[in-house]
């Protein structure tokens, strides 16, 4: 794990800045590993994505943290305190103070807006009167008070989940987890519902958890990102950070950076598997497999550029056309191009300096 | 599309209103009859309405209502006050055996009222096992209105459990685990959100239970008489039965109990129409996270040990011991015990055998006429726009609120008219029109049911590849409803074959079901030989539709 702020040696000290903290997290269940030793951290007031393809484990690490799973092993920092211990105590999730956001909503049917959102509030004792007017305010930010006495039934699934969101932070409970919160809803609400989530963060100064498949949104939100795979987690950074240097082929892969293919050293450099000559041999020390990122690319003459490749298809794309690209040796990739082109048309690529990613298969990680 | 398609619904249509409306519409219209116009036995309209100022001023009418009632009543507070702490352990906490305590939860459906009663009886009269056992006996409270909601409840809150714990497991995973994030304590996340969001589920179950006890025969009987505790269901078997036979009063008795019934029964269905939170989201649920029960292991486990003990230990421990017995004066000594009682079934005693020959017979040719006539029934209502559709879905619906001895009453009243050229009456043809008159919901809920989701579109594929309606229902509907319907056919042949009080009723002379035949030896002939044929009948119609139903899923897994 890159990138990753404080190591394992720091110990539990560093817990103390921290809002969220894993040490050495693995959970199984029913037999099979969901989580493999996580270690994250989360500092007060920053926004951290949890990233991955379904059955990864982020929701897996959401529940530890809430409290609605209890570890296997490895320790659970919540608020500076020990919530968690694998094979021991376990705080209940109410004694943690969260808020949380599920994704398919979960409001409870049988109350009011209003009963939903000042819920949190009714268990912390707080008296109507200021229950009320603080209910109002969180009813309002989200640009719903004039809903508080209406049923979630007859809420569309933006406004559901806008009285979620007003729910989770009405008790001010420092720490928001945020459970793919927008997976149900459709594109143009999603991106709305991202700008305003992002908008509720910086005002309340939010620490947050926000798990989510869809990289546009943990980029947009999150301070950092952490992408996920098979239990593990693969590479923590920011996002322009991931979008850079990735880790791993499966992170490049995952985030769809650009086409991963095979490479050998020669005498003459670094080639394509059965193909061209792509970097001189100090390029990397040692690698097996390269990332060619799209955002380096772009196009020139024949025989000008980089190297030179021929159009298989393209397809308009709305704000561009991608284009498949077929270069010696049988390698493709892809490269959005300004104006179609027809099949078995030849063109040159041009790469930037230093664009390419080179990785050692061994390790699976970057060099 | 071929035009005969139409024709063959319509065809199809009349024929299944047709049928409905004999075994259905006529003996209920002939109870309306009777009820308005006391005079009718005789052929004449006459007075009508006049004996009902007699029957409310005579008591039994308000009386027997306000004991229904109070039967009714009791036995859903007592369900509910076992069932929800039951299945809320069930459902939320790690309960050691969950999957045991659900199977002998289930017992009790397999154990009829009243043969649950006599084994109650058994155990708690003068000189009964209990006081065999341990020195005292309790037929004061057994024979008391507390003691009859009691054996009631024993036999009926399985069916709030299973619908609570399912309920309960559905809204504990979801909804009660963002309330404790919200800070809700386990205690607080149950009594705010999953049991107010188990409500709909919760009043379904004991509006069920309600129309089961105000429509139980055998145990108000058997229980309440001895004190002079007169229940609508009793007090109809009365009218019929005993001298002076008083038509009018049992047909405007019945009238009141229909009325209960269907109150009840229309109440749950639009609680269940309007469905439960748990499926409000559409995905399946995940189970809740489950609590420890930590130092409380014990003492719940104690809980449930008891209750499944009282549910069903107790009636077939009773029921065995009985049958066992050489006789009941011998008590409960090895020496007393042996098989004669069962060789006596195989024997013919009292015609023991040829009462369970019959019973299963009748079961079997009910099992399936209902299931035919529910499934056209089904179909009809759900896949034709025929014209007739509005009166077979109220045919349909009828026999939801007629217990047992209200369909006996009008299958006397019309098929006794002295006017008939022929008439089933005092032949076993009486028990199966009486018999496929009570089950015909079953079959036309369960295939109902599942034609609600075979898509139309199936058919619509088979239309157009050139099948006729009629071919299109056998080639492709009834293939997709079979399983539905099996289950359906195997309920109805339980309940048919130890029916009590209709067939109690219609019986033609000289014959015996099983629920007569253990009734009438525990009245008056060998009460072990009744348990015997009480104890075969419960293996029998255990044993029989499992095996129906290993055999089909071996069946279709091999296809």
């Amino acid at each position: 794990m890159r990138d990753v702020q404080g190591g394992a040696g720091q110990g539990s000290a560093a817990a103390e800045a921290s809002a969220v903290r894993l040490e050495g997290v693995g959970l199984s269940l029913g037999g099979t590993e969901v989580l493999k030793g996580i270690d994250l951290e989360l500092p007060r007031g920053q926004v951290l994505a949890l990233l991955g393809p379904s059955g990864c484990g982020k929701t897996t690490v959401l529940r530890l943290v809430a409290g609605l799973l209890a570890p296997g092993r490895g320790r659970v920092f919540v608020h500076s305190r020990l919530a968690a211990e694998g094979g021991g105590r376990c705080l209940p999730p109410e004694e943690r103070a969260l808020g949380m956001v599920f994704q398919d909503y979960a409001l409870w049917p049988h109350m009011t807006v209003a009963g939903n959102v000042g819920f949190p509030l009714e268990m912390q004792r707080v008296p109507v009167a200021l229950r009320r007017e603080r209910v109002g305010a969180a009813l309002a930010r989200v640009g719903l008070a004039k809903f508080a006495e209406r049923r979630p039934a007859e809420l569309s699934g933006g406004q559901q989940q806008r009285v979620a969101i007003a729910r989770a932070i009405v008790g001010e409970p420092g720490i928001v987890l945020f459970d793919e919160p927008l997976s149900n809803l459709d594109r143009e609400l999603r991106e709305t519902m991202v700008e305003e989530i992002a908008g509720l963060v910086a005002e309340l100064g939010l620490t947050a958890l926000y798990v989510t498949h869809d990289q546009s949104e943990a980029f947009s939100l999150a301070d950092k990102v952490a992408v996920m795979r098979g239990g593990l987690i693969e590479q923590i950074a920011a996002p322009e950070v991931l979008v850079d240097r990735p880790a791993s082929v499966a992170v490049a892969d995952f985030l769809r950076l650009g086409a991963v293919l095979p490479v050998e050293g020669g005498a003459d450099g670094w080639r394509l598997k059965g193909g061209p000559i792509i970097a001189p041999l100090r390029a990397a020390a040692k690698a097996e497999q390269v990332l060619i990122p799209s955002r380096g690319l772009g196009l020139c003459a024949p025989g000008e550029g980089w190297l030179d490749a021929s159009v298989v298809r393209t397809l308009f794309r709305g704000d561009g056309h991608l284009a498949t690209l077929q270069l010696d040796g049988g390698h493709r990739l892809q490269a959005t191009v300004p104006e179609r082109l027809h099949p078995g048309t030849k063109l040159g690529l041009r790469l930037a300096d230093d664009a390419l990613r080179w990785f050692s298969s061994q390790s699976d990680r970057g060099v | 599309m071929r035009l005969r398609g139409g024709t063959e619904q319509a065809v199809l249509a009349a024929l299944t209103a047709l049928a409905l409306a004999i075994f259905v519409g006529l003996p209920f219209v002939f109870i309306l009859l009777q009820a308005i116009f006391p005079r009718i036995g005789a052929g004449s309209f006459k007075d009508p309405f006049a004996h009902f100022a007699g029957l409310v001023s005579a008591g039994d009418l308000p009386i027997e209502t306000a004991n229904s009632l109070l039967l009714g009543v009791g036995t859903v507070a007592l369900s509910a006050v076992l069932a929800i702490p039951l299945a809320a352990l069930r459902a939320l906490t790690r309960l050691p055996g969950a999957v045991l305590w659900d199977l002998l939860f289930l017992l009790p459906f397999m154990v009829p009222p009243y043969i649950a009663s006599l084994g109650w009886i058994l155990t708690l009269q003068p000189a009964g096992y209990m006081q065999q056992l341990c020195g005292v006996n309790l037929a004061w409270f057994l024979f008391s209105v507390p003691g009859i909601v009691f054996v009631l409840t024993m036999n009926t809150f399985p069916v709030v459990y299973f619908a609570l714990s399912r309920s309960f497991t559905a809204i504990g995973g979801r909804y009660a685990e963002v309330s404790r994030v919200a800070g809700a304590t386990p205690l607080r996340a149950f009594i705010r959100v999953t049991l107010p969001l188990s409500w709909p589920s919760l009043a379904a179950s004991l509006l069920l239970v309600f129309a089961m006890a105000i429509e139980e025969y055998g145990t108000p009987a058997v229980l309440g008489t001895r004190i002079g505790f007169r229940v609508l269901v009793t007090g109809i078997d009365g009218s019929i039965s005993d001298w002076p036979v008083d038509l009018p009063k049992a047909a405007l008795l019945s009238l009141v109990l229909v009325g209960l019934a269907t109150l009840a029964f229309f109440l749950q269905r639009r609680l269940l129409v309007r469905r439960g939170y748990e499926t409000a989201t559409g995905r399946a649920a995940a189970a809740p996270p489950r609590a420890p029960l930590g130092r409380w292991r014990w003492p719940v486990l104690a809980g449930f040990a008891i209750v499944a003990f009282l549910a069903s230990g107790v009636p077939l421990l009773a029921i065995l011991a009985t049958a066992l017995s050489r006789t009941i004066s011998g008590g409960l000594v090895p020496a007393n015990l042996g098989l004669q009682n069962f060789r006596a079934i195989v024997a013919n005693s009292s015609g023991a055998f040829s009462a369970l020959v019959t019973s299963l017979g009748l079961a079997l040719i009910t099992a399936l006429s209902a299931g035919l006539l529910g499934t056209l029934t089904a179909y009809v209502a759900s896949r034709t726009n025929a014209r007739l559709r509005g009166f077979i879905e109220l045919m349909a619906a009828l026999p939801n609120a007629a217990p047992g001895v209200v369909v006996a009453l009008g299958l006397i009243l019309l098929w006794n008219q002295p006017a008939l050229p022929v008439t089933p009456y005092n032949t076993l043809a009486i028990l199966l029109l009486a018999y496929v008159f009570l089950l015909l919901p079953q079959p036309v809920r369960f295939t109902t049911a599942a034609l609600h989701q075979i898509g139309p579109s199936l058919e619509a594929a088979a239309r157009v590849s050139g099948a006729s309606a009629v071919r299109t229902l056998g080639r492709v509907l009834l293939p997709l409803l079979l399983p539905n319907l099996l289950a359906a056919m195997l309920l109805s042949f339980v309940v048919a074959s130890r029916e009590l009080v209709a067939s109690l009723l219609v019986l033609p002379v000289g014959r015996q079901t099983i629920g007569t035949f253990i009734w009438s030896q525990f009245d008056q002939g060998s009460v072990g030989l009744g348990m015997a044929m009480a104890f075969v009948t419960i293996v029998v119609t255990t044993l029989l539709p499992l095996t129906v139903l290993i055999v089909a899923r071996r069946a279709e897994a091999a296809l």
